[in-house]
């Protein structure tokens, strides 16, 4: 493996360590007041209220964000599970 | 109606399948460890064990009441498990590697193994879930009275059914004997509880499939789209903006840390984890389980209310609406998936508490009062075990207890959360402990003792109305007519519902305490020891570290130890290496370490603690030893920070100088094969120049016009010599003077002209008519005018030599576009094949068609020429199909460009 990507590997690695630090953050403050209250509008898209539809649906792409995290996590760290011993904890 | 033989004989067989599914995961696991039933699948669908019935049965209850608050109970745990890397990966990752039994386990043992600790984290973790436990009893009575009411389900929803006990108690008792019989087989946590897990599983799938074939029976049997669906919903559906206050909030904490604090979800995340694989999965899969369950609350609960009578409970929609409309078999699966939920949640809770309460209370206490058989390791693990199968009975009598005396009351959702209350009690000293060294084990008690009496005085005891402990008219206007006292508005705080207020207060006392008391007290030298293994545990241990704790015990002792509680079997292995005639000896620190963690995976780790200290003589842990190595981390991690700075840079050098390296070996290969060239263009007229000479020297007396023709040879390729040496000359000044030329402004329109004056001659010579466009006005370059010149009269003269065309024309079209000026000269003559129009700038080059004659050097140097311009020679095809050369070079900067033209 040539010296950019091993260091495409770790940024790659660092990114996806990033965003899953991010994640949580970015829902509280989707679901929390103050700024869930935009979306109480008394509107209803389609016959369904805003709010139920930003619910379900900030809930669903949060679902995907941390899949695509957890998909790159593994693809990145795979190789660093297996050569670690069992029972052994993960070194940062 | 359904005929209640019908739905015993379905529970029942339901039972059994759950029993063969435990059964066979058991003897699965036995026999291959580690496969499919520690997958991430099933990991995440133990997890969901966190719908219980209150989720089944109780979000849509609660949907109609309260509209969508019932979400906060799942967004709470999404928001921690996709947030898996800031939190519940470190708590997994302690858990795993220090075989955690429970949280009571962890808790304790993170605060030097404090028995006190663990004892109080297990009794409040028994009284929380007691009102869990009740929860399920109630749910799962209510639905089967529901079922069974001679006069139809729906009837029965309507009316308030008086509770019957006596069914409860028969459910109680059946799931006592599941949990004993599939929970309480070994005393290690090593062993996993395998045969539950995958029973649980089990129940998640049917769970989640009765809940989505109800609502999508429910939403495609539903006429008129979503618009009438939601035209009758109740007003906080509708409009909620006030559903986003103080308790949104509130629930959404709440339930983020009862998915981490309630003894039965730590029991399937920490201690049944095997790897860190199982909860990267698990850290979108569980969201997208609990997004599933929650996807179609809100349509059965609006078509509960459209088509049941008014009046019915909403905690049975889920159940009563496919009777209502004779759907027996839908509604005998709604049955089995609350009472699936419902019994899995008691079953796994009931596990988890017996273990907490044997480990913690039972072992302690029988321990000090030498209470413990130790005569054999049959009679010690018998013990044991029959501590933990009284301790089912008794969890799940207790939450029977709680129904009874309660129930009145109503919402499931409502009791439901004053379990999640209660257990989120244990939140600051979890997450203190894995974040926080100062934390020390007399602030953890102070906080949870504090937070826990708040919160039974505050909803726990108000939750019985009156019948138990605390009476009526004290919850109404406080006890001894105290008012600042009354649990549901202390100090005259009665601006909140009755939950955040006492998630208010509690967590405020716990907070204050275990942060205040930590600074005030010192811990004690194994909790420091401990903190350090929990805090640090991504970093590996260093040796010296382990040997912080001495410690001397007879290995005879100690063997007798492992001997009564891990049974003789596995004490061998441990001691396998030692002799038996050491046994008299002293063990060594190590094998002390190792025996006490082989414990606690057993007994916990203060009862471990308690029993090796038994027969250790003597321990000391030096704290001043602990600081240095504190220190020394701080220290080693600075250093190799440094280090990893230092390589970086390094592999920057080293990529660097490989790069240098690269490109001088290119050079060397390209001036070898300049040169070879060069000799190889030099030799060939040499060659005839030599051979014609030879022959005018050995023959005289030749003819004159042979001669004359030889001697025009020898004329010719002399001249041809010169042209190359002089080409080969320019060639290398360029490259050697480059961009130390002379740099002049000026008007490239003035050296095209002088090189179209050149080339007149020769394009009369040859007949070519030669065009040229309107000269650009006022365009200047950086350059050398002569410089420039040579490159259009050496492409001008190219066009009209090479030009094979019956009516041979030349074009030169000039223009400024995009701060650069451009010239293109293009030709009606043959062009330039597309695959050699790179190559014909190169070195020696010729074209490939006949009658190219020349050095091949001129394109080369033109190209050498704009390039230290700062601009580009490039070939195309032009209109005419023949060849366009396109010059294009940056204009002057604007401040030249006066002085240039003036």
């Amino acid at each position: 493996m040539s010296a950019r990507e091993q260091d495409d590997r770790r940024d790659d690695r660092r990114g996806a360590r990033d965003l899953a630090s991010v994640l949580p953050f970015a829902a509280v403050f989707l679901f929390l007041p103050p700024f869930i209250l935009i979306f109480t509008a008394p509107v209803a898209p389609g016959g369904i209220p805003l709010i139920v539809l930003y619910i379900f649906g900030i809930w669903a792409l949060v679902i995907v964000c941390a899949a695509i995290v957890a998909a790159r996590l593994s693809a990145s760290g795979e190789r660093d599970e297996a050569t670690r011993r069992p029972d052994e904890p993960a070194k940062s | 109606m359904l005929p209640a033989d019908l739905v015993i004989i379905a529970c029942i067989a339901y039972v059994a399948l759950l029993f063969a599914v435990a059964f066979l995961g058991d003897r699965r696991a036995r026999r291959a460890p580690g496969g499919w039933l520690s997958s991430p699948l099933v990991y995440t669908l133990s997890i969901s064990i966190y719908c219980t019935s209150w989720t089944f049965f109780g979000a849509v209850g609660s949907a109609v009441r309260n509209g969508l608050e019932f979400a906060t109970i799942y967004i709470g745990p999404t928001i921690v498990f996709v947030g898996w890397w800031v939190f519940l990966r470190k708590l997994v990752a302690v858990g795993r590697t220090y075989h955690t039994t429970s949280v009571a386990d962890l808790i304790s043992a993170r605060f030097g193994k404090s028995s006190a600790l663990g004892a109080l984290v297990t009794i409040i973790a028994v009284v929380a879930t007691t009102p869990y436990i009740a929860l399920q009893l109630k749910a799962l009575t209510a639905s089967f009275q529901v079922l069974t009411y001679p006069a139809g389900a729906v009837a029965a929803a309507s009316l308030s059914l008086k509770p019957d006990f006596s069914i409860a108690f028969w459910i109680a008792a059946g799931l006592c004997a599941f949990s004993i019989i599939f929970g309480v087989r070994n005393i290690s946590v090593n062993e996993r509880h395998h045969g539950v897990i995958a029973a649980i599983a089990v129940e998640a799938v049917v769970k989640l499939v009765a809940l989505l074939a109800v609502g999508l029976w429910v939403v495609l049997g539903h006429e008129g789209g979503p618009t009438a669906m939601f035209q009758n919903a109740p007003a906080n559906l509708t409009n909620p903006a006030d559903t986003f206050g103080s308790r949104w909030v509130s629930l959404v904490i709440l339930a983020g840390a009862a998915v981490i604090c309630l003894p039965r979800q730590f029991q399937v995340t920490v201690v049944e984890n095997t790897s860190e694989r199982q909860l990267r999965t698990a850290s979108w899969l569980f969201p997208l389980y609990l997004f599933l369950i929650c996807l179609f609350v809100i349509p059965i609960a609006l078509a509960g209310l459209q088509r049941l009578p008014e009046g019915s409970n909403p905690d049975l929609f889920v159940l009563t609406l496919p009777f209502s409309a004779d759907q027996g078999t839908i509604g005998l699966l709604a049955f089995l998936g609350g009472f699936s939920s419902a019994t899995s949640m008691v079953i796994v809770s009931s596990i988890a508490l017996s273990t907490m309460i044997s480990n913690h209370l039972v072992m302690p206490l029988a321990l000090s009062l030498r209470l413990v058989p130790d005569a054999s390791a049959r009679l010690m693990r018998n013990f044991i075990l029959t501590a933990r199968r009284a301790s089912i009975v008794f969890i799940v009598f207790l939450g029977f207890l709680y129904y009874r005396l309660s129930a009145t009351s109503d919402a499931l959702a409502a009791i439901g959360l004053i379990s999640f209350c209660g257990v989120a009690q244990f939140l600051p000293s979890l997450v203190g402990g894995l974040y926080w060294h100062r934390a020390t084990q007399t602030g953890a008690l102070a906080g949870l003792a504090a937070g826990f009496a708040i919160w039974a005085y505050s909803l726990f005891l108000p939750s019985f109305e009156g019948a138990f402990l605390l009476p009526a008219s004290a919850i109404a206007d406080g006890p001894f007519g105290l008012g600042w006292l009354k649990p549901h508005a202390l100090f005259g705080l009665d601006r909140f519902d009755p939950l955040v207020h006492a998630l208010f207060w509690s967590m405020t006392a716990n907070l204050t305490l275990f942060l205040g008391v930590s600074i005030l007290t010192d811990p004690t030298p194994l909790a420091r020891y401990q903190s350090r293994l929990f805090i640090d545990i991504f970093r590996r241990q260093t040796e010296s570290e382990l040997s912080v704790m001495r410690r001397t015990a007879k290995i005879r002792d100690l063997r007798g130890i492992a001997n009564r509680i891990l049974g003789p079997g596995e004490a061998v292995s441990l001691f396998v290496t030692q002799n038996a005639h050491d046994h008299a000896m002293t063990a060594s620190d190590e094998l002390i370490a190792t025996v006490e963690q082989k414990l606690a995976a057993n007994v916990g780790a203060a009862t471990a603690r308690a029993l090796v200290s038994s027969v250790v003589s003597s321990e000391t842990i030096s704290v001043e030893e602990l600081k240095r190595l504190a220190d020394e981390t701080e220290q080693i991690r600075a250093y190799s920070e440094e280090l990893e700075q230092k390589s970086r840079e390094i592999e920057a050098t080293a990529d660097e100088l490989a790069r240098a390296n690269r490109q001088l070996r290119e050079i060397d290969e390209r001036k070898d094969e300049f040169l070879s060239q060069v000799s190889h263009e030099v030799r060939t007229p040499m060659t005839s120049i030599r051979s014609f000479s030879d022959i005018l020297l050995q023959n005289p007396e030749m003819e004159a016009t042979q001669k004359q023709r030889y001697l025009g040879v020898i004329q010719e390729e002399s001249l041809r010599l010169t042209r190359l040496l002089d080409g080969i000359l320019d060639l290398n000044q360029q490259g050697a003077a480059g961009t130390r030329a002379a740099a002049t402004t000026f008007d490239p329109e003035l050296a095209l002209d002088h090189a179209l004056a050149s080339c007149e001659a020769l394009a009369r010579a040859a007949g070519v008519g030669i065009s040229r466009t309107k000269p650009v006005r006022r365009a200047v370059v950086d350059g050398d005018r002569d410089r420039l010149a040579q490159v259009f009269i050496n492409l001008i003269s190219n066009a009209i030599k090479y030009n094979s065309a019956r009516k041979p024309s030349v074009t030169i079209a000039t223009r400024v576009r995009k701060g650069r000026y451009e010239a293109i000269i293009s030709d009606n003559g043959p062009g330039v094949p597309e695959a050699e129009r790179e190559t014909i700038f190169a070195k020696f080059a010729r074209g490939a068609a006949a009658g190219q004659t020349g050095a091949g050097l001129g394109l080369a140097i033109s190209r050498q020429i704009v390039t230290g311009f700062g601009g580009t020679l490039t070939v195309s095809q032009s209109a005419e199909g023949g060849a366009a050369f396109t010059i294009s070079l940056p204009l002057a900067q604007p401040a030249r460009h006066a002085s240039g033209t003036g």
